[in-house]
């Protein structure tokens, strides 16, 4: 299985990473008609962008639409990528835009209790969860999923905004750095988002002991 | 020992920090083990919310990758034309398939509404306003045979219409033509 690309921070300087230098060159046969050579940012970036969008919307269906959807969409932007971000920080902003965008065709998301609730039935198109529990007692391991129920209701209720921005940096770790990239927000505007988000969660989660 | 306890707001800050840089901890919580304990179970919910999802991803058979791929490159290839919309006949054609309900709904309505112009119609309208002489009139007066002709038309549609739905018809048979 392929594993996860590294981002921009861990790679070293542009002029010698390679991987960059790959993508270059993949861009440059798509844009000269080698509509195939498209598969490589499809194969190298989908489980990653699969997962942010996951965190972002809950619901595994939209998840892989708005994954499609993004991919689709980079593919018809492609001639205007000028390649001044990585290609992953583009998709990334391309794919955030997309939640967003759908967000405000279609409210609400589905809510985190119901994709809880389709795991407990096992009727979810997404195959169940990996659970990490201690395992030391049922009431501990309910008490965890509450909060992880709870933790998913007040991210439903954030501004597709400051969800985008939250689950980059406490979901993805990602600088803020990288945040603002994606975003296309400016570092300070993305410390405003991050701190409202987790105002608006610890109104939620205040009841929480 | 500092007595007060941490606030919902330093809580969320050790948990959530906004900066990149660790905040340094509170010497409350370096000693009160019911902040250590709230801290913890905040904590442990973002991480067991994270490492769920993240065993969602992984958990997907590579299948389903292959299967995404598939279909993005297909879009890819057939120009990535968006999803045609369907013209709006053709999308009320399609609804009304699935849900006759709909179909025998609109044709009620529809003969509501020829009923109500039958009876508000400006002949009507005279006649109600007339309603004295109406009184004074004969029985003969409103004899079926002195109905105007759009009047008989209606008449003679209600009619059709009673017999149709008396005589139990399947609902296609109610679709408009063409449906």
């Amino acid at each position: 299985m392929p594993t996860d690309p590294p981002t921009d921070e861990s790679r070293p300087a542009r002029e010698a990473d390679p991987l960059r230098e790959k993508e270059l060159e993949q861009i440059r046969r798509v844009r000269a008609g080698e509509v195939d050579a498209f598969e490589y940012f499809v194969r190298t970036y989908q489980r990653k962008l699969y997962r942010l969008v996951l965190s972002l919307v809950r619901d595994g269906a939209e998840a892989d639409n708005v994954t499609q959807e993004s991919f689709v969409k980079a593919f018809r932007a492609l001639p205007d990528f000028k390649g001044e971000s990585s290609f992953e920080t583009w998709i990334t902003r391309i794919a955030i835009n997309a939640v967003r965008d759908r967000a405000r065709r279609k409210k609400p998301v589905v809510s985190f209790s119901d994709l809880a609730a389709a795991e407990d039935e096992g009727s979810s198109d997404v195959p169940r969860a990996i659970e990490p529990t201690d395992g030391t007692s049922p009431e501990r391991d309910s008490l965890s999923r509450e909060i992880r129920r709870r933790i998913g209701e007040a991210l439903t209720a954030l501004t597709p905004r400051q969800r985008a921005v939250f689950v980059m940096k406490h979901y993805e770790e990602r600088t803020i750095a990288e945040i603002g990239a994606a975003t296309g927000l400016d570092e300070g505007t993305v410390k405003s988002h991050l701190f409202r988000a987790a105002r608006k969660l610890r109104q939620r989660l205040e009841d929480l002991r | 020992m500092s007595a007060r306890h941490l606030t919902p707001d330093e809580m969320v800050e050790r948990v959530f920090p906004v900066g990149e840089d660790p905040a340094p901890v509170p010497m409350h919580l370096a000693i009160c083990a019911e902040c250590q304990h709230r801290v913890a179970r905040l904590r442990e919910g973002l991480l067991i919310d994270r490492g769920a999802l993240t065993g969602i991803v992984e958990a997907l058979p590579e299948e389903f990758w292959r299967a995404q791929a598939r279909a993005v490159m297909e879009r890819v290839r057939a120009g990535a034309a968006p999803v045609p919309l369907v013209p709006f006949p053709s999308r009320l054609k399609r609804s009304i398939f699935r849900r006759p309900a709909l179909a025998v709904g609109s044709l009620a309505a529809a003969l509501v509404l020829v009923a109500a112009l039958s009876i508000l119609g400006p002949g009507r309208q005279a006649a109600v306003k007339s309603e004295p002489a109406l009184a004074r009139a004969t029985p003969a007066a409103a004899a079926p045979t002195e109905l105007s002709p759009a009047d008989r038309a209606d008449d003679e549609l209600l009619r059709a219409v009673d017999r149709m739905l008396s005589q139990d018809v399947p609902q296609s048979d109610l679709l408009p033509e063409g449906v």
